[in-house]
């Protein structure tokens, strides 16, 4: 079975290729739920209608279940709450000037 | 509509792109048109080879590029497919079959049934391309204050592409001889403000805050700003064509001028707010095309103040606000291409092998040092001619369409080797 922990630094293999940081750090991943072989996410955008929500979407379930002892990934995206700058780590904001 | 999976309803990327290198490798003709004979920008209003320049920038760069984006930018904001993806490459088609023929002919000054056949192609192909989006927007669920503006721009689109065949018609065939030169003001305020007005604020509504990481401006304030702007442009038409008093035409250019301010004020706004404070190279044109358009509005007050200028110095106003409306247009465009085209081409090629190996950032693709290095040349370009145009002088006309020559020539070189580049393993 996978740790969060795992699953988070798999996350980081998903880059914004706009904005050139990764989906943890951009403080996207609201959530981690690890049951057995069950990976759930849950994350958000920057912006509703963001064209790389597909893209993006899709790149989570792959690097999660290329862990060992994971089998199935449900990602679930959400709006509420809205993402908003503050929720980027540190180094992020610090890299795009704030 | 699920937010975001607009994207896999997007036309054909060749379609698209084609659409974008028909446009960047027609801007270039434009400057080496007015290095030939830079008379159109310093002689009168509406002489034959002026309408000879303004249609290849706006029938060879501007609608292929907006049209292009508008195939793209639709199924993503609005979350419906493209009609026919046929009917988008017969639209191109005719739109530049029909612009070489009506280049040709207002160069040459000769008003004949050729004309005619060429603005009918170009026309037909606009109307194809404007029915072709409208008839994709009947599915819409959800509309949004970018949607509703890109659906009103294509009804400009269309009246601007209608009247436009009417005034060429009317060079071969002439029917209302003495109306024709009030109709081609309104024509081009329906392509220029109309059309383009609501394009840019219906694009740059969604595309500013998306690529700055700023909030929307808010709808309300966006939609009241909008209605000022096209409250302003039907009181100019009126006045101009007679239906109104002639002071309702300074009112409906105060109202205008008040809508594009307001709305831009709301943009700055969101602006201030962003994530990103960093301001690349696409961001700078757009702020470069914001100066732009102020100027042009000051321009614009200053040529219809009764009694505020002499003959001479209304006609060259007006050329001057003609030139910066298009630069309005022409540097946001370039701009916007800046942002949307590496992240067109990142989504065509590596898309799907996100998750599955690394793959590079819209950065790794595209040259932004080379965009740096060619922005100073389009300002610098631009108020050579500018002043070209305000000083009647054909010296600085020619030194300003050389700069622009190669800054366009160089932009296209940049933007089409990007959509080009080629990788390890690319198939």
């Amino acid at each position: 079975m996978a740790t969060v922990d795992e699953v988070r630094a798999a996350l980081r293999q998903v880059i914004d290729p706009e904005i050139g940081h990764n989906l943890v750090d951009l403080g996207l991943i609201y959530g981690i739920d690890v049951e057995e072989d069950r990976v759930g996410v849950t994350m958000t955008f920057s912006t509703p209608g963001c064209p790389m929500h597909d893209v993006l979407v899709t790149g989570v379930e792959r690097v999660v279940r290329a862990l060992p002892g994971v089998s199935k990934v449900d990602v679930k995206v959400v709006w509420d709450p809205p993402w908003h700058p503050g929720m980027m780590a540190d180094s992020v904001r610090k890299a795009l000037g704030r | 509509m699920i937010p975001g999976l607009a994207t896999q309803l997007a036309p054909p990327f060749r379609l698209v792109v084609t659409h974008f290198i028909a446009g960047l490798l027609l801007l270039p003709v434009v400057w080496a048109l007015l290095l030939v004979d830079p008379s159109p920008l310093s002689g009168g209003l509406f002489g034959n080879r002026l309408l000879a320049v303004v249609h290849v920038t706006a029938l060879g760069f501007i609608a292929p590029i907006v049209i292009g984006a508008l195939y793209q930018i639709v199924p993503v904001v609005l979350g419906v497919r493209l009609t026919s993806v046929k009917a988008g490459w017969t639209a191109l088609a005719l739109v530049l079959a029909g612009l070489a023929g009506m280049a040709a002919h207002f160069w040459m000054g000769r008003f004949s049934p050729g004309l005619a056949i060429a603005s009918t192609l170009a026309a037909a192909g606009l109307f194809l391309a404007a029915s072709n989006l409208i008839a994709s927007l009947r599915f819409v669920k959800s509309w949004s204050f970018g949607g509703v503006l890109i659906a009103v721009s294509l009804v400009f689109l269309l009246a601007a592409a209608g009247l436009g065949l009417a005034l060429a018609l009317n060079l071969v065939f002439p029917y209302f001889s003495s109306d024709h030169v009030s109709w081609l003001k309104v024509h081009a305020h329906l392509a220029l403000v109309g059309w383009l007005g609501s394009v840019v604020m219906g694009a740059t509504h969604k595309l500013i805050p998306m690529f700055t990481l700023g909030p929307e401006p808010p709808s309300r304030a966006s939609a009241g700003a909008a209605a000022l702007v096209f409250g302003g442009l039907f009181l100019l038409f009126a006045a101009w064509r007679g239906i109104a008093p002639h002071e309702s035409g300074s009112v409906g250019a105060v109202a205008l001028i008040a809508g594009a301010g307001t709305y831009a004020a709301l943009l700055v706004r969101s602006f201030a707010k962003r994530a990103r404070k960093e301001i690349d190279t696409g961001l700078r044109h757009v702020l470069a095309a914001g100066a732009a358009l102020l100027a042009a509005c000051l321009i614009a007050l200053a040529a219809v103040l009764p009694g505020f200028l002499g003959p001479l110095w209304v006609v060259r106003f007006s050329l001057a606000y003609g030139f910066l409306l298009f630069g309005t247009v022409v540097v946001l465009i370039i701009g916007m291409l800046y942002k949307i085209l590496p992240f067109l081409v990142w989504y065509h090629r590596y898309a799907d092998k996100v998750g599955l190996e690394p793959v590079p950032t819209t950065r790794d693709i595209f040259s932004e040092g080379t965009a740096r290095l060619l922005f100073p040349g389009h300002i610098t370009g631009g108020l050579v001619v500018l002043f070209g145009i305000l000083a009647g002088e054909p010296i600085l006309l020619r030194a300003g369409a050389t700069i622009l020559f190669i800054v366009n020539a160089g932009t296209a070189r940049l933007l089409i080797g990007t959509i080009s580049r080629r990788d390890d393993g690319d198939s």
